[in-house]
């Protein structure tokens, strides 16, 4: 009997939990780096052996990658990552940035595919942040199409939010 | 008569203690604003220089130093890009323009930038503003020099005047390139950037200025004339150049291409994101900051000690002032209030002065500071943080006069009128 009733509680806070799970996700979704790589590239790059060759002296080649997830186009999503800031306002006020996976400070592997990359604009500069802390950044996620022979398309993001992680 | 008229006339009768007082606050307040304001205006001075820039380019350096000599004109490059490397980077596909620029020569300590003409299209500054002429127009001829705004004003020079430019880059040049002189042909409106502070002559034309300079000094007897130099421009290409300013069709691409250039084999180079070698300048400034900030905060805490110290000392010599007031009719609160309402009228003029006196010492010394960190200093509205700040202090101002106004209020029930003097 005792134990009927502990599984009776056990079953009430799972569908309680299972509640409160389905209710955040209501709310934004979070989105994994590795959700903006296209499912097949993922693929691809994993069964070719993702070391990083280190023996010889040509450098590899980075990885470059500028498809996209065209599910994704206009969702709106929160991620965390590090802000590389690229345009300020007149006054040294962050306009627009880089969100990547990583900081940039380790050298002995590539850096990020440029679909790991979000560009984000903000409507309004915002003072600078630090590039060493890490931010969630939340807003509608775009892809944009890129006319030239490098790239295809790339993810901006019109930032509603970004606050520290 | 009401309290705060008669606070102001106590405080004048005792206006040489409460003038030092309010002084020794003035100045404490105006280091701080100082500090504070210098900070933040370096800050949005060097952000404002750099704009629309994807990636810059030299010889391998650290990244600080290589954004510091290239767009700031403060120190030195360790060495040049080959032209070699130049032609093959601004043949790539991700990059859209790139931009050479080769320094090393000055005109009475005003840089001299040999670039091309496409730095007057490319170059950005503040919020992606472009380069515009006040007068004249880009180098067309070989001999044709491009002035910024301010060395034009500070040397007075104008349209059609000929200069002669100097061989490295010192106020003081022993070695001229006198034997071929240059033409202002555009003078650049003023930007609040390094810009105002260089000259731009093209890349051919600081080749040909150093024809027979190949072993470090002219060659005796190898002063060329113009017309020698011009036939020799012709089949000048430059050997190597200081820097490249890149931008780049698709930015996303930009860690791609920065991890290439430095990779590359035939020769070592760096490749910066001008925002973060800014931030990592910050970070090293920071330090310095951070202590300086601390110093003005101590300074300002003597300065309201110093408040309360000549507040308490006055207090003794006041109490036949605080028996007459008592004698009137005035209430043991009302005694203690008028002692704050004195510390909080002492702090605000304090702090009056003190913004007044930090923004003369800028007004003071933005010209020096444009001539020689190249960072216009404007003077602008303190932030809201410094706003909040200089609240926070007159609180605390207050805060310091309740004691003199507790130890007031506690002896006036005391000992009430028998004060014997």
């Amino acid at each position: 009997m005792l134990m009927t009733h502990r599984s009776w509680t056990l079953l009430t806070l799972t569908l309680l939990l299972a509640l409160a799970a389905s209710l955040s996700a209501n709310e934004t979704r979070v989105l994994e780096w590795i959700e903006l790589m296209p499912q097949e590239e993922a693929d691809s790059w994993l069964n070719d052996s993702a070391n990083v060759d280190h023996s010889g002296f040509d450098a590899p080649q980075p990885f470059q990658s500028f498809t996209t997830v065209p599910e994704l186009d206009g969702e709106t999503v929160r991620i965390p990552g590090f802000v590389v800031p690229i345009e300020t306002d007149g006054e040294g006020n962050l306009l627009e940035f880089f969100l990547v996976p990583y900081f940039g400070a380790c050298i002995h592997v590539p850096p990020p595919p440029a679909n790991q990359l979000i560009y984000g604009r903000l409507d309004e500069a915002i003072p600078m942040v630090n590039i060493w802390d890490a931010f969630w950044m939340e807003g509608q996620l775009n892809i944009e199409n890129i006319e030239n022979e490098t790239a295809a398309s790339a993810y901006t993001m019109d930032v509603a939010s970004l606050e520290l992680y | 008569m009401t309290l705060p008229s008669l606070a102001i006339r106590s405080l004048a009768n005792r206006r040489f203690a409460i003038g030092l007082t309010v002084l020794t606050i003035a100045l404490s307040i105006a280091l701080l604003v100082l500090v504070e304001q210098l900070r933040s205006e370096v800050r949005e001075g060097f952000y404002r220089s750099v704009s629309g820039t994807d990636l810059i380019v030299g010889a391998r350096t650290s990244p600080v130093q290589l954004l510091l000599y290239s767009v700031f004109g403060l120190g030195e490059a360790t060495n040049n890009v080959s032209w070699e490397s130049y032609q093959a980077l601004s043949g790539t596909a991700e990059v859209a323009w790139a931009v050479p620029i080769s320094l090393g020569d000055a005109h009475q300590g005003y840089r001299v930038v040999g670039t091309e003409a496409g730095f007057f299209d490319h170059y950005r500054y503040a919020d992606r503003q472009p380069l515009e002429f006040a007068h004249g127009a880009r180098f067309d001829d070989l001999f044709d020099v491009v002035l910024g705004h301010q060395v034009a004003r500070k040397l007075d020079y104008a349209l059609g005047d000929e200069i002669v430019l100097a061989h490295g880059t010192t106020r003081v040049s022993l070695q001229q390139h006198d034997n071929l002189p240059f033409t202002v042909s555009g003078i650049l409106a003023p930007t609040g950037t390094p810009i105002d502070q260089q000259l731009y002559i093209s890349l051919t034309a600081h080749e040909a200025i150093h024809i027979g300079w190949q072993n470090g000094m002219p060659r005796p007897g190898a002063n060329l004339s113009d017309e020698q130099a011009r036939a020799m421009a012709e089949r000048l290409t430059p050997d190597s150049v200081t820097a490249i300013l890149l931008g780049l069709t698709t930015r996303a691409a930009v860690f791609g291409l920065q991890r290439r250039v430095n990779d590359y084999r035939q020769e070592a180079l760096s490749a910066v994101l001008p925002g973060i070698a800014l931030q990592q300048l910050w970070r090293i400034t920071g330090l310095a900051e951070q202590i300086l900030r601390v110093v003005a905060a101590l300074v300002v805490l003597s300065g309201l000690l110093g408040m309360l110290t000549v507040l308490l000392t006055t207090l003794n010599e006041r109490r036949r002032e605080m028996a007459i007031l008592r004698a009137n009719g005035a209430r043991p609160l009302q005694i203690a209030g008028l002692l704050v309402f004195e510390a909080g009228l002492l702090a605000a003029a304090g702090i009056a002065l003190g913004l007044v006196m930090a923004f003369a010492v800028q007004a003071i010394a933005a010209p020096w500071l444009l001539s020689t960190v190249g960072v216009n200093l404007a003077v602008s509205w303190p932030s809201a943080l410094l706003w909040k700040l200089l609240g926070g202090i007159w609180l605390a101002g207050l805060i310091v006069g309740t004691v003199p106004a507790l130890m007031a209020y506690r002896r006036t029930l005391a000992d009430g009128m028998q004060v014997r003097m």
